[in-house]
């Protein structure tokens, strides 16, 4: 088996690549995810139907 | 019948094996336990691949490889990026169907957190959403909008993936020196005994019951004149010890050694 050149690893590469990985995976929540969030709920509030009395409008004609 | 070593066997086989010197085949499983701090492989794995980097022996993987590596990958960021939104937002201004997920999924970590502290593990366990529980996550995320059409899902997806993966990839190819084997001529002739062909692959996967990708890896590396294929993966090690031949063999974390010496 002849090889050309192989590429070989660098020691400690592991250890960085893990410790940067894990800082990217932790960023905290951006200001727009609450914000988003926040209008989406104001939003539904308004889209909710208004409630309606018990009592029947035919109840109310009598 | 293939053979099973453990990480700490590695200097001796460089010893007895000249031949290891001109590479190793490694498999996805052990490049996420070198790259996620969270794997319970994860520090031992470290330790052994600077040994093997030390010694400089060469890794070699295929194009499947890659592959897995950016799927495992994005669903751990997923998990993590679903994981830490549930943790903060207020449950009650979602909409009903999302909240209920957002709960079930906080009583889960409950649930975890409770156990690893009971069992005072030194690896404690982490939670790991499925595919199909990343897009139920998806679904319901795609639903909270703003006015300016933005949604939650994107937003997540801009803020926690972004470019990472691929950069994840990019680093960890450059860093573990990977090489790549494939159906080239230049391959055949320097790596491969003979090409890699479907049908074994499939048969791998009906008599196995490998994954297609871990089929792909395994029948790869038995077509390969490499004596050993480094992985962390129960499934892998078991269709090598049981389709290969000697000199090839696997080597696994000590301690998945021993769960396949019990079975």
């Amino acid at each position: 088996m002849t090889l050309q050149n192989p590429k070989i690893g660098k020691k400690g590469a592991p250890a960085k690549i893990a410790e940067k990985a894990n800082r990217l995976r932790r960023q905290p929540l951006s200001k727009k995810i609450f914000e988003i969030v926040d209008e989406n709920y104001k939003n539904n509030l308004n889209k909710e139907p208004l409630k309606r009395s018990a009592k029947s409008d035919q109840d109310m004609d009598l | 019948m293939s053979q099973l070593w453990g990480y700490s066997d590695l200097y001796n086989l460089i010893d007895q094996r000249p031949n290891l010197k001109l590479g190793m085949m490694i498999d996805t499983n052990l490049l996420i336990a070198a790259t996620y701090d969270s794997d319970e492989n994860y520090e031992k794995t470290k330790e052994f691949l600077d040994l093997v980097f030390e010694n400089e022996i060469p890794l070699y993987c295929n194009v499947n490889v890659k592959a897995e590596f950016l799927e495992i990958h994005r669903r751990i960021i997923f998990t993590e990026a679903i994981v830490g939104f549930a943790e903060v937002i207020e449950i009650g201004k979602l909409p009903p169907t999302l909240a209920s997920k957002i709960t079930t999924l906080n009583n889960r970590i409950t649930r975890i957190e409770k156990k690893n502290t009971e069992e005072n593990l030194n690896s404690p366990k982490v939670l790991r959403l499925s595919e199909a529980e990343i897009k139920d996550f998806k679904l319901e995320m795609l639903r909270v909008s703003n006015s300016g059409g933005e949604n939650l899902w994107y937003e997540l997806c801009e803020l926690r993936v972004g470019d990472k993966i691929s950069s994840l990839w990019e680093e960890t190819k450059e860093g573990f020196g990977l090489n790549f084997i494939g159906t080239r001529k230049e391959d055949q002739d320097n790596h491969l005994k003979h090409e890699p062909d479907w049908n074994r692959a499939t048969a791998l996967m009906e008599k196995q019951g490998l994954s297609s990708a871990d089929a792909m890896i395994v029948n790869m590396f038995l077509a390969s004149k490499f004596d050993l294929l480094i992985t962390s993966d129960n499934e892998v090690a078991i269709a090598i010890l049981k389709n290969g031949n000697i000199p090839q063999g696997c080597i696994v974390p000590e301690r998945v050694k021993i769960i396949i010496q019990g079975m």
